[in-house]
């Protein structure tokens, strides 16, 4: 692939999960493990530094809301440049696994799925 | 390691954040842990047995330390100190009424000294007795502490103001037994006005008044005639030749 992944897989993943609703750290966390079927199941504390990260790049913003439990709670909400960065990364990581896939079909041995 | 350990760990490599900062970080991770451990007396775990498995899920503190502060470049966090820096002096200058032309002194005095002097170096640059001479502005006096000559030095401050020049007198003013703020404020700003030869006349300090002019040799005194504070001034102040080395 020539162009270079401006943000890592899992920021993909975090602005994906954004891109339906905002939501806190902790749901994050349980929401991809749910939708990945448990494959990205990930050290939680390591979801903050991508969060901080995204937010300080301008993709994410955060905003504080009280939970019903009276506990405040810190929500992301993805920017229209999240959501920008979330369309083009997203279709080069298609055509990057379709890619893959396609070599891997060519190659002598293999069964693809 | 308890929940409370934990953030302590990950809030101690957090050098680069600032106060409120790292507290809005151990509130976030607080909230995670105590949502994780929430869920799993949900499922029937004990307290003790929940807050653990929470702590494996967690992962390394240190890691988790690491990778936050590389969030937080350095650049931002001396951006977030001068902006600091600057919103408290803004304040402390609000609140003591210092004036902004003192800081733009001193600044332009540090960055651009050719142009400016601040009261130290001027009066470094004196370097000798006080005269006594006392003008009257209105009800107010001002005193003329200091006329001095000395012999302009090649590639100094004093060399790129006055080019042409070898002498220069340097004259210091300072209100007597009174404020500058009584004097109320002069139409024509901070600095003063000095008729005619105002081109001659570089004028710097604040509660102190500072004059810079050239002078030729066989010049025994220094005139100034102005206007300040809608008074007409006039003074002529002695040269002491004699100083110079």
């Amino acid at each position: 692939m020539k162009k270079k992944q401006n943000i890592e897989h899992t920021q993909l993943l975090v602005l994906s999960l954004l891109s339906n609703e905002d939501m806190y750290g902790y749901q994050m966390i349980v929401e991809l493990a749910r939708r990945s079927d448990h494959t990205f199941e990930m050290k939680e504390g390591t979801l903050y530094p991508v969060l901080h990260g995204l937010e300080k790049d301008g993709y994410v913003e955060a905003y504080q809301q009280e939970a019903p439990t009276g506990r405040m709670r810190k929500y992301y909400h993805l920017t229209r440049k999240g959501g920008a960065a979330l369309k083009t990364e997203a279709e080069t990581w298609q055509s990057y696994s379709s890619a893959v896939n396609a070599v891997l079909r060519s190659s002598a041995g293999l069964t693809m799925a | 390691m308890t929940r409370w350990e934990y953030t302590d760990r990950v809030l101690s490599g957090l050098r680069r954040l600032t106060g409120p900062e790292r507290e809005a970080v151990r509130a976030e991770l607080d909230a995670h842990i105590e949502d994780h451990i929430c869920d799993l007396l949900d499922l029937g775990y004990d307290e003790e047995l929940a807050e653990e498995r929470t702590m494996q899920r967690m992962g390394d503190p240190a890691e988790v330390s690491r990778e936050l502060n590389k969030q937080y470049p350095l650049r931002w966090m001396l951006l977030k100190w001068a902006t600091m820096a600057v919103t408290a002096a803004l304040a402390l200058m609000l609140l003591t009424q210092v004036e902004w032309g003192v800081v733009k002194e001193n600044l332009m005095a540090r960055f651009w000294p050719s142009r400016w002097y601040t009261y130290e170096e001027t009066y470094e640059f004196l370097d000798g007795d006080d005269t006594d001479i006392r003008v009257e502005i209105g009800t107010t006096t001002v005193r003329v502490c200091a006329a001095r000559v000395t012999e302009i030095q090649p590639g100094t401050n004093l060399a790129e103001l006055f080019p042409e020049e070898r002498y220069l007198a340097v004259v210091v003013t300072r209100p007597y037994r009174t404020s500058l703020w009584d004097l109320g404020w002069s139409p024509e700003g901070r600095f003063l006005t000095v008729s005619g030869q105002q081109d001659n006349w570089t004028a710097v300090g604040y509660q102190t008044w500072y004059y810079l002019l050239p002078v030729r040799p066989e010049e025994t005194t220094v005139a100034a005639s102005y206007q300040e504070h809608g008074y007409d001034v006039s003074f002529s102040i002695p040269l002491d030749w004699g100083a110079l080395p």
